[in-house]
């Protein structure tokens, strides 16, 4: 960033600490910093100091309706040892290593296919694959709880149809986190029209320039689809990445609303955020909750930096020569 | 430009207040606000949290405190308890004036101190607490002080479809849930499958909803007191691997628990209307449901017997409790007394005997924690059906013998954690994920380690 | 950092930058394309019988919501009518509207303004402070969630619908992020001109920028919408009175009254399912050409 974009006339050059100060004097600064307003106090307010509250309070014990006591590394400790924790961190982390590749997959498939149609149909096309994306979570969760019954739902009907004796989605506990798979692939339709775009954007003189050097469909797939769109996977793989680690809404309807929908699905549909939600605001353990929360943090911070390292490596961006 | 800059005045005064009071939590209200005005006249307005009004026996009650009260407003959220909702509306420090809990779960809130002590409730307003039956006050009287006051009385029986057996050749004699042998036998022969899918399940057990019953049926209950837990003992892996025996001679516990989760269990479709079930083991508001939709089905309702042939019960309750920090404390007295007093009681039997009786229906009973309200419901009001119905009256004598000497959960701080790790174990085992001995062992550990965590 | 950027919305002809694959006879290529065509057909076909599932099912008798039969056998519109007797469903659906529009104009509005604080402006500490804005991307909501409900307890606001929205007046990272992209390609010299002109910078921004970047806006506003419409996580830690609940909480009582925790009516709660799902469906198509195109620059890169 230099001075030559500012508005202000081009001052002569200064030190580097006279030139700060100046900048801090200008009109410009304080407006941006005006303009910045919400964001900042926003920052302050709602992230920066929760997070050190939050922090604070996982080294307490502290229920709300009693006063909170400290407890130093405890509630660490208790993390690390509650078999529970790792029992959600395992569902979790099985859903996402599952569902993000499959999904991805499967999407860009049905993207692909939808730009070897083109035109009106398309356009169609898209539309009903996005349809399920806007039924409100709560309801995708109960939809699916009656679709995965495992003697009468409508996903074993179908696979009746080709001779395949479903198991019991909901009741199981070996099958319960594949139900919830089946799920989650009902609403990809966001990543479709992501990756249907992106690949609309690809030139097509790359494809001829590859046919003419010879490369067959799964060639021109690798060495030109992909790399042309690396970007917009990149994208919807941190995305998903993220929502994964966060799965909530449509579990905790299905396997944790009420005491009745608890009777069947044991730990087999536990996932993180709703154990953490269920120790904060169902047994009032707020400290602890705070504690598996910085948890969380942490994984989705890891899991994050190292894609982005790797995406790195293998995202092509126009105009790089790399 | 205007509406931004108003947003920003707005959102700095908002930080600057935010700043003063992070991680605050106040400890104001305790249970004082009890005491003094507890004889007050019941006025301004109660909600509640818990409670449905599914039929005339709830909203009878209710009007008939609106009736009394009439200046009160009621307010009833609908819906079964959620203890998320309830725990985080105590933990704002604004709950509503009235919770309606499961039973087991009143020691755990009594403990942690989500609900109030009702003692001078009780005496100030002079509720009888004679009137409850001893064992349901052992459900809600934790550490020498009364937490809640019960409602119904539900104590499971066994429902006999006649046609389904006669079918089979079998008589609802043939049935005994004590006896292994006979069970799984009849099971076998009762269910019946198209392939995997299923038309009939043989003998339903309600599991895992009821399987801590099975447990006193084998004269071990799992709770013997409110700090000792058996659920490592060997006799309780004994009646956990038999039960799953049971299910498994059926098809195996998670296809049941698919084909339950279709059925229509209140409506015109249920299970005995449609022979989708040879026998269940149900509490006993089931036979007051199947009188009332399906009038003509063929049942025997029997007392379910242990080893020795004795009569065996586990008996739950759901009752009315007052949260911590809760408002208008007298009226919600007031209501719990009410709501749960033999005339009360009474008046709601009365409108459900007008209906049933302009739909030629047979009135089965009303089952309550009020033994006065039983003595007089049963003493003045009900008569014996006759032709057609006599079928229900032998049913409720039947409800009304299996609900002699019912054993209770003793009232004990870790409620909610011994009912999710046999929850959790009982599941495992069922499903054949994991032995019975292993997984009782692990859910014993949790309670234990519970318990020690409350000291 | 160009994963994202909008711009103007509309749709492209999707024909246009593209070439039927050389090497094949016309006829191959029709039966190909038939074949496509079929294909992806059946597959739209696999994601949209769920919710005709859902619709038939809500007007099902009890005993046969689980017969998989499309075309009710006895269609029961009452089941509707029995579910707003039951519970205040038209005043969950304006709780919604509220929140949701509450929502979404706030986020808008904020995110706009930081927004164009970053694009525009030059000044020390931008890196840094845009740096930190990406960074709350990628931070779990669940971190702040206790303290939040702490501090809004401490306003005596913890059971009303205001944390539900009023986080959203102080800015949104990832719209932010999203608004600046679409800034940032608005042509320098346009803005310069007006300055030339007199054109204070809140004039720029309200007069100049603003209009311009409408298309984006939409997006924005339709994309909060919609996360509010179908938040649960929120209305479960702070409404606790069914008279201020949203839908999506509404819907979890319904579940919880007349599903598992009542006496199993699915017909009921399939008919509250589709009555919450329907306002979006409309929103969808009304803002289509919008909405589309918004998601799908998400994950353009410019």
């Amino acid at each position: 960033m230099s001075a030559d974009v500012s508005t202000v006339p081009v001052a002569p050059p200064m030190s580097r600490g006279r030139r700060w100060r100046a900048a801090w004097r200008r009109p410009e600064t304080r407006w941006a910093y005006l303009f910045l307003l919400p964001w900042i106090l926003g920052f302050l307010v709602f992230t920066a100091g929760p997070m050190i509250a939050s922090l604070v309070l996982s080294f307490t014990d502290y229920d709300v309706i009693n006063a909170a006591t400290y407890v130093g590394g405890e509630n660490y400790q208790r993390m690390v040892e509650d078999p529970q924790v790792r029992t959600a961190l395992f569902n979790t982390l099985l859903y996402t290593v599952i569902h993000v590749p499959l999904s991805i997959a499967i999407a860009l498939a049905l993207a692909v296919l939808l730009n070897q149609i083109g035109g009106r149909f398309a356009g169609f096309f898209r539309t009903v694959f996005y349809l399920p994306a806007m039924t409100p979570t709560v309801a995708v969760g109960v939809l699916f709880l009656l679709l995965l019954n495992g003697q009468n739902g409508l996903v074993n009907a179908a696979l009746g149809v080709f001779g395949i004796d479903g198991p019991a989605w909901t009741t199981d506990p070996a099958w319960v986190r594949w139900g919830i798979i089946i799920m989650s692939l009902w609403t990809i339709g966001g990543t479709i029209v992501i990756l249907f775009a992106a690949l609309k954007n690809v030139p097509a003189d790359l494809y001829e320039a590859a046919r003419i050097d010879g490369a067959g469909a799964w060639r021109q797939f690798r060495e030109v689809t992909v790399p042309m769109i690396s970007g917009s996977l990149f994208f919807v793989i941190i995305v998903n990445t993220i929502a994964s680690l966060q799965m909530f809404t449509e579990v905790y309807t299905m396997f944790y609303g009420n005491a009745q929908s608890q009777l069947q699905a044991s730990d087999s549909a536990l996932f993180y955020v709703i154990y953490l939600f269920r120790q904060g605001f169902q047994f009032l353990e707020m400290g602890y909750a705070s504690a598996l929360a910085w948890g969380l943090f942490v994984i989705v911070l890891v899991v994050t930096l190292v894609q982005v390292k790797l995406g790195d490596r293998f995202v092509y961006y126009e105009g790089d020569d790399r | 430009m205007r509406k931004p800059m108003v947003l920003l005045a707005g959102a700095a005064m908002l930080a600057l207040t935010a700043c003063g009071g992070v991680g605050g939590g106040d400890d104001s209200g305790t249970g004082d606000d009890q005491s003094g005005d507890l004889t007050a006249d019941p006025s301004g307005s109660i909600t509640t949290i818990g409670f449905a009004l599914p039929d005339e026996i709830a909203t009878v009650r209710v009007d008939t405190f609106r009736e009394m009260y009439p200046d009160v407003e009621v307010n009833i959220n609908e819906g079964g308890f959620d203890e998320q909702q309830f725990l985080t509306s105590v933990s704002s420090g604004n709950p509503t004036e009235l919770v309606y809990i499961p039973g087991d779960q009143v020691g755990a809130f009594a403990a942690r101190g989500a609900i109030q002590p009702l003692d001078e409730c009780i005496e100030q307003r002079d509720i009888d607490l004679d009137q409850y039956r001893p064992n349901v006050l052992d459900l809600v009287q934790y550490d020498g002080s009364t937490y809640a006051i019960p409602e119904f009385y539900n104590t499971p029986v066994l429902v006999v479809n006649n046609t389904v057996l006669a079918e089979a050749g079998l008589s609802a004699e043939d049935i005994d849930i004590s006896d292994q042998e006979s069970l799984v036998a009849a099971a076998e022969a009762l269910t019946v499958r198209n392939g995997s899918t299923y038309e009939r399940i043989g003998i339903h057990l309600r599991l895992p909803d009821l399987t801590p019953f099975y447990g006193v049926v084998d004269g071990n209950p799992w709770v013997a007191a409110a700090d000792d837990f058996r659920l490592d003992d060997p006799a309780t892996v004994a009646t956990m691997e038999r039960l799953k025996a049971v299910q498994d001679a059926q098809g195996g516990h998670t296809a049941l628990k698919d084909f339950e989760n279709t059925w229509d269990l209140f409506g015109e479709g249920n299970p005995f209307a449609q022979n989708q079930v040879g026998a269940m083991v149900i509490e006993q508001w089931y036979v007051n449901v199947l009188a009332n939709t399906s009038p003509d089905v063929d049942i025997t309702v029997l007392p379910i017997t242990g080893a020795g042939g004795e009569t065996v019960t586990w008996a739950t309750s759901n009752a009315w409790a007052i949260p911590k920090d809760a408002a208008n404390t007298a009226t919600s007295c007031e209501f719990m007394k009410v709501m749960t007093a033999p005339d009360t009681w009474a008046a709601a039997a009365e409108e459900r005997i007008r209906l049933r009786d302009a739909d030629g229906k047979a009135f089965t009973g009303i089952y309550t924690a009020n033994e006065a309200a039983d003595d007089k419901v049963f003493g003045e009001l009900y008569t014996p059906g006759t032709g057609e119905n006599q079928k229900w009256d032998d049913a409720v004598q039947a409800v009304l013998e299996a609900q002699a000497d019912a054993w209770v959960v003793p009232a004990n701080p870790v409620g909610a954690q011994f009912k999710a790790a046999w929850l959790e174990a009982a599941n495992r085992i069922l499903a054949g994920t994991q032995d019975a001995a292993s997984a009782l062992a692990e859910a014993q550990d949790k309670v234990e380690q519970a318990l020690a965590d409350v000291g | 950092m160009t994963m994202v950027q909008i711009e103007p919305a509309h749709e492209q002809p999707a024909g246009d930058r593209r070439r039927p694959p050389a090497g094949a006879s016309p006829a191959r290529r029709v039966i190909r394309t038939g074949f496509v065509v079929t294909a992806v057909a059946l597959v739209a076909a696999t994601f949209t019988y769920p919710l005709l599932w859902l619709v038939s099912a809500s007007l099902k008798p009890r005993y046969q919501v689980f017969d998989n039969v499309l075309v009710p056998r006895e269609v029961r519109p009452e089941n509707y009518t029995s579910l707003l007797d039951a519970v205040p469903f038209l005043t969950w659906f304006g709780n919604s509207m509220i929140v949701g529009v509450m929502a979404a104009v706030t986020v808008t509005l904020s995110s706009a303004l930081v927004a164009f604080g970053f694009a525009y402006f030059r000044f020390p500490g931008r890196n840094l402070l845009f740096l930190l804005v990406l960074g709350t991307m990628m931070l779990p909501a669940a971190v702040t969630m206790i303290p939040t409900f702490l501090i809004w307890q401490e306003f005596g606001l913890s059971q009303t619908q205001v944390p539900l929205w009023a986080h959203n007046v102080f800015a949104s990272a990832f719209y932010v992020f999203l608004l600046r992209q679409f800034f940032l390609s608005l042509p320098r010299d346009t803005f310069e001109a007006a300055r030339v002109d007199g054109c204070g910078y809140v004039g720029l921004f309200w007069r100049i920028a603003m209009p311009l970047c409408r298309p984006a806006l939409i997006v924005v506003f339709i994309f909060e919408f919609r996360a509010s419409w179908t938040d649960l996580i929120r209305p479960l830690i702070y409404l606790q009175d069914e008279a201020l609940y949203t839908l999506p909480r509404g819907l979890k009582a319904v579940l919880d009254a007349f599903g598992q925790g009542g006496e199993q009516q699915w017909e009921i709660v399939m008919a509250a399912s589709v009555l919450a799902t329907v306002p979006l469906i409309v929103l969808f198509f009304c803002a289509q050409r919008y909405f589309v195109e918004g998601i799908a620059t998400q994950g353009r890169k410019g």
